[in-house]
């Protein structure tokens, strides 16, 4: 029974943090609070990088009012909206590291699109709007391909499959949820189906929203 | 205190043994830009920042022999230098945060930010009664589990955890169960649970 106890024991619980009742809510807060600091910290560094002429003025106070922002308490209680920030910003960062100048774009360059196309979609997890995020790299590869009406280098070919990967990383985060709802309410297993299940486009999330918040997408 | 003279501007500019451009983060400010031509490159590319005059003994009390000086209609305006290897003091440090925040950005960022979030979690704290949202009574720790957490975290937890929070924390807790659910972030309340429940996260999930 001990054994038992300890195998099933979990990580915090092994690390001699016991399991109390109502620790997600306390995680929850944590990773809030940290991921906003995170994220003012990740702005400051992507307006840097950004901006052609470096302003370090303006990314201070792009950074500083990122920190009064109003959506307020909302960034320090168990909500998705500080990861997501930082999640996006994250993305950004990586994306804006990833332009090369008017030359063709290295090979680090390319895994940097494809990693901010990644951090893109565990955004979209995160909160599903995210997905917007994915328009840099729609974008993005619209230019690459429109550069390949001439030419085929490979160094175009392969920015466009980072990018293509990193999109669908994007797809990936929007989809993977919804799948696991359908598995989970339309799968064969259940007795009753759900009305939701048999659309053209079987998504929880517009469903949900219609449904329970009469949202309509 | 050297330099404020005003019948001998350039005595409020700082001594020729301070090479320029050696300060761009030590010395915090500024000289008097007309009577110092010779730092007005300086002053460019940091902030001028004007003490107003009633800070004058201020000032002297804080600056003393590191400082240089100078009053110009009802401003002060100094160069000084830190003592080498010396911490400031806190009160110096959210000083120095006001007038010169591009020193080190980073820093400073970090000390606003966690200022703002103890701010915010002050006022939370201190709002009284259950307020006009009492979804928060909704999230009564079940008395299955012995551990409690301190009553302390508890009682934030109650001015925190509401609306949709009690969702997210929830479903990290017992997973999704209800359809309405899954408009809550998937991601982040697998995030809370992977990190209190270690590797029974992920697609498990406990159904009540």
């Amino acid at each position: 029974m001990a054994s038992e106890k300890i195998l099933t024991g979990t990580a915090l619980e092994r690390a001699g943090i016991p399991l109390c009742n109502g620790l997600e809510g306390f995680i929850a807060i944590l990773i809030a609070h940290a991921a906003h600091l995170l994220s003012v910290l990740v702005l400051f560094s992507l307006t840097s990088a950004v901006l052609s002429e470096p302003s370090p003025w303006l990314a201070f106070t792009s950074a500083s009012l990122h920190i009064i922002s109003p959506a307020g308490l909302f960034l320090s209680a168990p909500y998705a909206e500080s990861s997501c920030a930082l999640l996006s910003f994250v993305g950004c960062l990586l994306f804006t590291k990833s332009l090369g100048g008017n030359g063709p774009t290295t090979a680090s360059q390319d895994m940097l699109v494809l990693l901010s196309g990644v951090s893109f979609g565990i955004a979209t997890t995160f909160r599903s709007n995210g997905i917007l995020n994915g328009l840099l790299l729609l974008e993005e590869a619209f230019r690459t391909s429109w550069s390949l009406k001439h030419s085929f280098p490979i160094s175009s070919l392969r920015r466009l499959l980072a990018t293509g990967l990193g999109g669908m990383s994007v797809a990936v985060g929007f989809l993977l949820p919804q799948y696991i709802a359908y598995t989970e309410y339309c799968g064969k297993g259940n007795v009753t189906t759900r009305t939701w299940c048999k659309r053209t486009l079987p998504s929880i999330y517009t469903f949900v929203q219609d449904h329970y918040w009469y949202v309509f997408y | 205190m050297t330099g404020i003279d005003a019948r001998n501007p350039t005595s409020n500019c700082p001594p020729r043994s301070w090479p320029i451009g050696t300060y761009s983060t030590r010395i915090r400010f500024f000289v008097h830009p007309v009577l110092c031509a010779a730092e007005s490159q300086y002053i460019h590319r940091n902030r001028l920042l004007a003490l107003p005059a009633f800070r004058l003994n201020y000032a002297r009390s804080r600056l003393a022999s590191n400082a240089f000086c100078s009053l110009r209609r009802h401003q002060v305006f100094c160069l000084y230098r830190e003592a080498e290897g010396k911490t400031p003091s806190p009160l110096h440090a959210t000083m120095q945060l006001w007038i010169r925040p591009l020193d080190h950005p980073i820093r400073n960022l970090v000390i606003l930010c966690v200022g703002w979030k103890l701010l915010l979690l002050l006022i939370a704290v201190l709002s009284p009664g259950p307020g006009y949202d009492t979804s928060a009574s909704l999230y009564s720790p079940s008395a299955a589990e012995d551990r409690q957490l301190p009553p302390a975290i508890q009682y934030i937890l109650g001015k925190l955890v509401r609306w949709d929070a009690i969702y997210f924390v929830q479903t990290a807790h017992r997973g999704y169960v209800f359809e309405q659910e899954w408009a809550f972030g998937w991601g982040f309340s697998r995030l809370i649970s992977l990190c209190t429940a270690g590797e029974r996260f992920l697609w498990l999930q406990r159904k009540y």
